[in-house]
């Protein structure tokens, strides 16, 4: 029987996308790259999703599991014809207690939080929190603003059910020793299928208060943020707008009548009112330190613009140009301000727009450079740019990767960052989960076959 | 509306999914195939436009699109494309949209009798009340009520039936919706327009007539209102909520004495998706099926609803359904 019979039995007829129309999978939120997948299949349930993921690895088919296609790493794209399984319809809250609730992978990040009691709410908040799946979250780690407080997905999961390549349904529990949870975290779906998620959420703070500061130079900002965290306070979010994401912002329909200046620091604090005041009059010090301009906003109406034009800085790019690409490199706050400084050479040298608007607190960058996906010189310069970003960030002891994933975007900068012993255990890791590589192939950890499938992807994988 | 402009639109969009969660189809499907990003993307490639019959048209994808894609310019272009059903001069005409219904009738009871639209006119009338082709023919008893109250308090109007187009344009005829509006417009010369359709008067807001919905005429004059006390949601149909026109529906409420009780997402769609639950169309019904829960959750005694097509689906769910002007006292 042909491999689409055999799915149509499992998940019924409506629920598999085949030809023309598999198009309109062929892709997530990074633009540089279309595969072109073969089949897509939406499984129901728990039940049937295990059957058709055990269907594909006994025919040894490749294939890519995705959740709400919002990576921006590409690691939900197919390189070319991999089979794509979408787990969106395994949305379902399965219980929530105490502080845990468990639920299907394809639920939205936001959707688990509107399920909880009014007391709590599940703290990881990427940008796409309103769409993007808790599979997806998990399988990159993701972050958002208030990892600065919460830390990232990671520290929210508790538990996994995870399909394994040999077919079999595992109970992955937090463990105290050789803990296993970790690994399908960050994992971007190359080691297993997640069926299932507990998670852990957290008391709804009692109050918060937002403080906006203008600064007139991206040193200044800088040294504000570390000074912050060194005079004890640890807000629940700390966000840098530079002059180019304002500029973004301010066109689009997210605009918050935010000065054209260097830099927004947007600093939230949480807690009893007595423990807002304390800090707010710790941060207000370091701002008039450091010259500052501080808006403090008259009302929670006017709070909830300011982080909506943040949240929605992404997107606005847009209004610039119609893609772009978001690298996510992580350096230490302490060197936030070479970096920028460095990003802004960058910019000029390739000749390229970078907007930076980022998750400051924890040193997450988030250079936004837009290009014109009809022009290929224009989209050439903007992965050279992109290419010398990571470098630098590198040079200057950081990651590649914060939160978005390696996907089939940033394979190239794995040999920059990490060693040729380093990558051999990650390769000896994927081969012990994963022996065929059917797993989202090519993706965070690649067999020696892997092939660019166009010259976008070669510049970028040949970065180094 | 043009090709061009259409594909200019669809070039805006990013692809980053924010839409997907505002997307009635998509939340009862969870299949990119019914979603706006999926929809856009199959125009950009030019494959695939049967995706777009799905399409309810509420364009919910439109408040939560970052990058402000006007989704509305290319769903108009694709469907165009892809239409089995141009329902344009069905709904021109009282008399075949009349004929229909009673047909349809046989089998779905839940429509009311069809009846001929009412013609009224004052000397000298300086506001013109604009029922919309559904509510003309079969919510006639709500254009009675509104020419009695506006007797009342001594506003002068005249009746103008007709379309908005809005039908049009779902069925992808454009030219059709811009020769309705025009219609009215020549036939307005000027003068406020009243709807009793709430979507209605968001496609004339749009094309920039001095269209109010009901309610909001009545709160921004500050017009008298007396009605009964009842126990109600509100449900905000989908066109008229990206004006903000509910909370005038609201207001009117307020003043009359009812009192609202808020279902989870007002604004959600209602399901009818202009005619797709008159054609028993099984998106349609799921999604209508979240809605009726939405409300039936209220533990409200009836549901506001200020649109002929929403009110229509919501008694073919079993609902009771009312316009703000049923709880008036006329």
């Amino acid at each position: 029987m042909s491999l689409l019979r055999e799915l149509q039995e499992i998940v019924g007829k409506e629920w598999v996308v085949s030809g023309e129309a598999a198009t309109l999978y062929s892709h997530d939120a990074f633009l540089l790259h279309k595969g072109s997948p073969s089949l897509v299949v939406l499984p129901g349930s728990e039940e049937e999703a295990v059957r058709v993921v055990r269907l594909l690895l006994k025919r040894k088919e490749r294939f890519i599991v995705r959740g709400s296609g919002t990576s921006l790493s590409g690691a939900s794209t197919p390189l070319d014809d991999e089979v794509v399984v979408s787990l969106a319809r395994l949305n379902r809250v399965h219980s929530v207690e105490g502080f845990e609730v468990e639920v299907g992978p394809g639920i939205a990040n936001f959707s688990v939080s509107k399920s909880l009691p009014t007391h709590l709410f599940y703290a990881p908040d990427p940008s796409s929190y309103q769409v993007s799946s808790i599979g997806g979250n998990i399988s990159h780690d993701s972050g958002g603003i208030r990892v600065v407080k919460y830390g990232p997905t990671y520290n929210s999961v508790l538990g996994l059910r995870v399909l394994l390549s040999d077919g079999s349904v595992e109970e992955i529990r937090t463990s105290p020793l050789l803990n296993h949870k970790s690994i399908f975290v960050g994992a971007e779906g190359t080691l297993g299928v997640i069926l299932r998620a507990r998670l852990r959420t957290f008391r709804r703070p009692e109050n918060t208060k937002t403080l906006a500061a203008l600064f007139e130079s991206l040193e200044k900002a800088s040294r504000a943020i570390v000074e912050i965290f060194n005079r004890g306070v640890n807000p629940s979010g700390l966000e840098l707008m530079d002059r180019y994401s304002i500029r973004a912002v301010e066109r689009s329909r997210f605009r918050a009548g935010i000065p054209e200046t260097e830099a927004l620091l947007l600093i939230e604090l949480e807690g009893i009112p007595e423990e807002i005041r304390r800090d707010e009059g710790v941060v207000l010090q370091v701002l008039e330190e450091l010259e500052a301009e501080v808006i403090v906003p008259k009302d929670k109406e006017e709070e909830s613009r300011l982080w909506a034009a943040r949240r929605g800085a992404f997107p606005a790019m847009a209004y610039i140009f119609p893609a772009y690409i978001t690298l996510d490199c992580n350096v230490l706050r302490r060197d936030l301000s070479k970096a920028l400084l460095k990003i802004r050479e960058i910019a000029r040298k390739h000749g390229v727009y970078i907007a930076n608007v980022f998750h400051a607190g924890d040193g997450n960058l988030h250079p936004l450079i837009p290009f014109d996906p009809n022009n290929r010189e224009s989209m050439e310069r903007a992965v050279a740019a992109g290419v010398e970003v990571e470098k630098v960030v590198i040079e200057l002891g950081g990651v590649p990767s914060g939160e978005h994933g390696i996907g089939i975007e940033k394979v190239g900068f794995m040999r920059r960052y990490y060693t040729e012993d380093e990558l051999k255990v990650f390769r000896r890791i994927k081969e012990a989960f994963d022996p065929d590589y059917l797993m989202n192939p090519c993706k965070l950890v690649q067999r020696e076959d892997c092939r660019p499938a166009s010259e976008v992807l070669t510049k970028l994988w040949e970065a180094d | 509306m043009t090709l061009e402009e259409a594909e200019k639109e669809a070039l805006k969009c990013v692809h980053c999914g924010f839409c997907l969660e505002s997307c009635p189809t998509y939340n009862v499907t969870r299949n990119e195939l019914f979603s706006p990003r999926g929809r856009v993307l199959a125009f950009r490639e030019g494959k695939s436009l049967e995706v777009f019959a799905s399409c309810l048209f509420c364009r919910r994808c439109e408040l939560a699109c970052p990058s402000g894609v006007n989704y509305s310019k290319i769903y108009v272009e694709a469907i165009r494309r892809v239409r089995k059903l141009d329902v344009s001069s069905v709904v021109e005409s009282p008399k075949l949209l009349s004929l229909t219904l009673r047909a349809l009738r046989r089998s779905r009871p839940y429509l009311p009798e069809p009846r001929e639209p009412l013609t009224h006119k004052d000397e000298r009338a300086e506001v013109v009340i604009f029922p919309g082709c559904v509510t003309s023919v079969l919510f006639r008893g709500l254009v009675e009520k509104a020419v009695k109250y506006f007797r009342a308090v001594g506003i002068k109007t005249e009746v103008v039936n007709g379309c908005c187009g809005l039908a049009h344009l779902h069925s992808g005829n454009e030219e059709g919706a811009r020769r309705a509006v025009e219609r009215l417009r020549e036939r307005a010369k000027g003068r406020p327009i009243v709807g009793l359709s709430s979507n209605c008067v968001a496609r004339l807001k749009e094309e920039g007539l001095e269209a109010y919905d009901f309610a909001e005429f009545v709160v921004k004059r500050g017009l008298p209102v007396k009605g009964r006390a009842e126990l109600v949601t509100v449900h905000d149909s989908c066109h008229a909520s990206h004006f903000g026109l509910g909370k005038y529906t609201r207001e009117a409420l307020r003043m009359l004495g009812a009192k609202v009780v808020e279902m989870e997402e007002p604004n959600y769609e209602c399901g009818a998706g202009g005619y797709s639950f008159i054609l028993n169309d099984d998106v349609s019904e799921a999604v209508s099926e979240v809605k009726k829960n939405m409300i039936a959750k209220t533990g409200a005694e009836a549901v506001i609803s200020t649109n002929p097509v929403c009110t229509l689906n919501f008694l073919r769910k079993g609902l009771r359904a009312l316009h703000v002007l049923d709880l008036m006292e006329a």
